[in-house]
């Protein structure tokens, strides 16, 4: 053991290899290989009867994408990002309140309270969170009885459920906490000083909010808008418990592993997916959200 | 030059992944089927991926407590999933699987399933004449499925809302009175549906092109009145119990399910004609626990059991020998001895031409946009 | 730090009804667990606790939870040995490809649990492999790596390394400094990483569809299946509130064990 510790000691090489290879390891063969057959994956074909993957190197499946079916899966693709642009945005306005009155305007021992408030939902299942917004929705639910109640609906409506503004509506409830903690944790960095500084000189709410607090509030933004984009795109709970019968891309990567296998097309929409989140993802490290703390 | 060297490294190991790594076991050689000694102690578990209500409590325990076979039943909404669940990681994670027409002939083709020998199936001579050695589960004189339970598509519908019962499937459709309130399956084999019912399609399985154009365009125009497409049959169930929706193409296990939560639903075979599907277990190649498997086949095709099927499901068993245990008035119910109405309907199959299955797979995706 | 009463008021209600926003569906699920019957319906016929019964004596979910437990519990320390030795490096080396493992390294977690699930399951596929508990630990470890490394790393900075100098200097051997000057100063890093990896692991889908076999049922695809049994579902509600009841003190003795420190647990780097 001695001998060992030693060694260690005299070659940094090695106890960096031995701190580092593990790690680097597991991740080359568990993911990045995995990636890598991912996309193999989707250069390949099936049997359409059998659904066999059969290794024929072909381009068919991005074809169909890009310009298979008059363009559905391109309408599919624009759908799921128009869908988690809007989600984000949501999240964005409910995060900068929310987040703003627990990083300044609550008395600051209340802070750790507010925090584990937002965090407590995250620990309750997704399923049964995302369940109960079926619930709400619903023609009996409490959403409709509510406005009919109120005398606004003559009766319950369908309009809330089993429709993209249902699942816009439980995916911003769903990933909000993703976002009202690195944009909370942003705006508490903020110095006072520099606020009090932009009073003094007569600045208005609107004006220091968009030269100070914004600026200074983006890389949580960003940090923020990457997981819930990135969520968003990715999920295929939400649209098949709440929503109609349009697709997102999350739904039909899950349906063509999970239910109608078609390996090699489901992996070139994964693949898409990847390449689009990688993208936001290089285009992101340039506003300093994504250096480690 | 370290780059260089790691491209070469990583395109060689591309080249040698996209080489080498497994594939399925494609011994299609059909030796003969060998069953284990059924009379012999089960291996004390049994791993099923089955259409929802084919391992229900009410009579699987009884199965467990007498074979010591523990009980692990996987549900499939569709043919699809129940098919990939089978084959995915190695082939071996399911003994039995409960294959409808459409699914059968996939499991066959591409080797994943196990020749039965009939004599270790108890229950096999009594099995109605029809279902004995039906195409969709047995080739050149093999057979790789008992067939088990059948049923058609029923139209359900809600009687305390719709007071007269609908007659025709257009109830569905564009035009309808219950517009925004329709319910149907999301599945791609439904195209049949409207192949046969409204293009007079007798072999609604075997569309030509243009027949899936104009049906994929019907089914388009339907999008809109429909309320929610159903995956599962909870979703079915859910739906029509929130008031969601008041019609819908079902399965007859919905009618029950929902009779017995006090819903006052009936049912009907509309004029159009009907499709239906006739389930098969069929076991795995690399199946873990024969013995148990062939257990529960036969504990499954037993007159007692599939009576007791029959009560949960709704389903038309495939034993005739059941007639005796349910009496006359239900056996009729069931059809069991009917080979008139078993040919009336048209059973779920694979397409493979004119159309094939991946293509209907693709206008489905349209469809639902 | 406060602004005027206005602002106070202002943020303080629209805040009060973001929380409320956050919360409705909780409490939705929270009633409906005691719901009599299982349509759900506003308002619902009567209250009982029947469903709690039927899951004290259902075996299904306490298996399936007992099985997301073990789950987690291996995908936990086996990030913990990964992410720890990772932090290390970053710490203490300079070394070529750093920005780019960073990145691999976080990947996981920032791409959608689809894209992780999938590839995984093409790889098994390649394989061969059986699908199985194995397969899902080798899943929820890759993705819970970032979050013991994040945390330990950050700490790591902010430690100097007088203590561990002054520790040799004195004469203690390697593995001596590192259990008694080391490892105390990050051990509040690994329980912080430890928790987050176990919640995420615990109520994990999307990564596990792909990967679980036929016995590999944990709690959230019971879930999943229990949501395909009518009869079930105001059973689900209770599973759901009995797991909010037990991760509340969880939380609680998170939130103690972290005070003091920033928080700001999901570093979203």
């Amino acid at each position: 053991m001695k001998r060992f510790s030693r060694f260690l000691y005299a070659h940094p090489g090695g106890r960096l290899g031995l701190l580092l290879g593990p790690a680097a390891l597991w991740l080359l063969v568990f993911y990045l290989i995995a990636l890598l057959l991912l996309l193999l994956t989707s250069l390949w074909q099936q049997d359409v009867f059998t659904s066999e993957l059969v290794r024929n190197w072909t381009l068919d499946n991005y074809d169909k994408i890009f310009s298979g079916q008059d363009g559905l899966w391109l309408r599919i693709y624009g759908r799921t990002l128009l869908l988690a642009a809007i989600v984000t945005v949501i999240d964005i306005a409910l995060a900068f309140p929310l987040g703003w009155f627990m990083a300044r305007v609550a008395p600051p021992r209340w802070r750790t309270l507010l925090f584990l408030a937002v965090v407590v939902p995250l620990w309750s299942s997704i399923l049964v969170r995302i369940f109960a917004w079926r619930t709400i929705l619903g023609s009996s639910g409490l959403l409709n009885e509510f406005l009919v109640d109120l005398g606004v609906l003559g009766g319950p409506s369908s309009a809330f459920l089993y429709n993209e503004t249902a699942i816009v509506l439980t995916w911003a409830y769903v990933w909000l906490p993703f976002m009202v903690l690195p944009v909370f944790t942003a705006l508490e960095k903020i110095p006072d000083s520099l606020l009090e500084a932009s009073r003094d000189l007569g600045a208005g709410a609107w004006p220091t909010f968009r030269s100070i607090v914004f600026p200074l509030a983006l890389p949580g933004v960003v940090a923020g808008s990457i997981f819930v984009f990135s969520l968003t795109m990715g999920d295929f709970v939400a649209p098949q418990l709440v929503g109609g019968g349009s697709q997102v891309l999350g739904g039909a990567i899950k349906d063509r592993f999970g239910v109608a296998a078609d390996y090699p097309f489901g992996a070139a929409l994964a693949t898409l997916t990847l390449a689009t989140l990688m993208g936001f993802l290089f285009v992101s490290r340039r506003s300093g959200a994504m250096e480690n703390a | 030059m370290n780059r260089i060297l790691a491209a070469i490294g990583l395109g060689w190991a591309v080249l040698a992944l996209a080489a080498c790594g497994s594939s399925d076991d494609k011994d299609t050689t059909t030796s003969g089927a060998k069953a284990p000694d059924v009379n012999a102690k089960g291996e004390g578990k049994l791993n099923m991926v089955m259409w929802e209500g084919y391992a229900d409590p009410s009579y699987v325990k009884q199965f467990e407590k007498e074979t010591g076979c523990q009980v692990n039943a996987v549900p499939a909404g569709s043919s699809d999933e129940m098919y990939t669940k089978f084959r995915a990681g190695g082939g071996g994670q399911y003994d039995l699987a409960s294959f409808s027409g459409d699914a059968s002939l996939r499991a066959i083709r591409s080797g994943a399933v196990a020749p039965l020998d009939t004599s270790k199936l108890t229950n096999f001579k009594n099995v109605a004449p029809q279902l004995q050695s039906p195409s969709f589960n047995t080739q050149d004189g093999q057979h790789y499925g008992l067939s088990f339970v059948w049923g058609a598509h029923v139209l359900i519908y809600d009687k305390d809302k719709i007071k007269t019962p609908p007659d025709s499937w257009s109830v569905l459709y564009k035009g309808s009175p219950y517009e925004g309130k329709i319910t149907v399956p999301d599945n791609p084999i439904q195209i049949a549906d409207p192949a046969l019912q409204f293009y007079g399609q007798q072999d609604p399985y075997a569309i030509s092109q243009d027949t899936l154009d104009q049906v994929t365009a019907k089914l388009k125009e339907q999008r809109p009145v429909v309320r929610k497409y159903w995956v599962l049959a909870s979703d079915f169930e859910q739906l029509f119990k929130s008031g969601d929706a008041v019609v819908g193409a079902g399965w007859p296990l919905m009618t029950n399910d929902l009779r017995k939560a006090g819903m006052n639903v009936g049912e009907v075979l509309p004029k159009e004609g009907v499709t239906g599907w006739s389930d098969s277990w069929m076991l795995s190649k690399n199946a873990k626990h024969p013995i148990c498997a062939y257990k529960y086949m036969n504990y499954m095709t037993s007159p007692e059991t599939q009576a007791k099927v029959a009560d949960v499901t709704g389903y038309s068993p495939a034993n005739t020998k059941t007639c005796a245990v349910v009496g006359a008035q239900r056996c009729k119910d069931l059809h069991i001895t009917d080979t008139k109405y078993y040919d009336s309907i048209k059973y779920w199959q694979t397409p493979v031409k004119p159309t094939n299955y991946q293509q209907w797979t693709d206008a489905w995706a349209t469809v639902k946009g | 730090m406060s602004g005027s009463r206005a602002e106070r008021w202002i943020f303080g209600v629209t805040s009060a009804l973001i929380y409320a926003f956050l919360y409705l569906p909780l409490a939705i699920i929270v009633l409906y667990a005691f719901n009599e019957s299982t349509v759900n319906s506003w308002p619902f016929p009567g209250f009982s606790t029947r469903w709690f019964d039927r899951l004290l004596n259902d075996p299904s979910p306490r298996d399936a939870a007992w099985l997301s437990v073990q789950i987690a519990l291996f995908s936990t320390i086996f990030a913990l040995v990964l992410g720890t030795g990772l932090a290390f490096a970053f710490a203490r080396f300079r070394f070529r490809g750093r920005e780019a493992l960073n990145f691999a390294v976080t990947l996981p977690i920032i791409l959608p649990g689809v894209i992780t699930g999938v590839a995984l399951a093409s790889f098994f596929l390649f394989t061969g492999t059986d699908l199985s508990i194995r397969t899902v630990i080798v899943g929820h470890t890759t993705f819970c790596i970032v979050l013991v490394f994040n945390n330990v790393l950050a700490r790591l900075r902010r430690v100097a390394r007088s203590q561990e100098e002054a520790s040799q200097d004195l004469g203690a051997a390697g593995w001596q400094t590192f259990l008694f000057v080391t490892f105390p100063s990050i051990r509040r890093a690994l329980v912080a990483g430890a928790l987050l990896a176990f919640a995420l692991s615990f109520d994990e889908i999307a990564v596990t569809f792909f990967l679980a076999g036929s016995d590999t049922t944990t709690l959230p695809l019971w879930v999943l299946g229990a949501l395909r049994r009518t009869r079930d579902l105001p059973e689900v509600n209770a599973v759901a509130t009995v797991i909010l009841a037990i991760s509340l003190p969880m939380i609680a003795a998170a939130a103690y064990l972290m005070r003091g420190e920033e928080p700001g647990i999901a570093r979203a780097e």
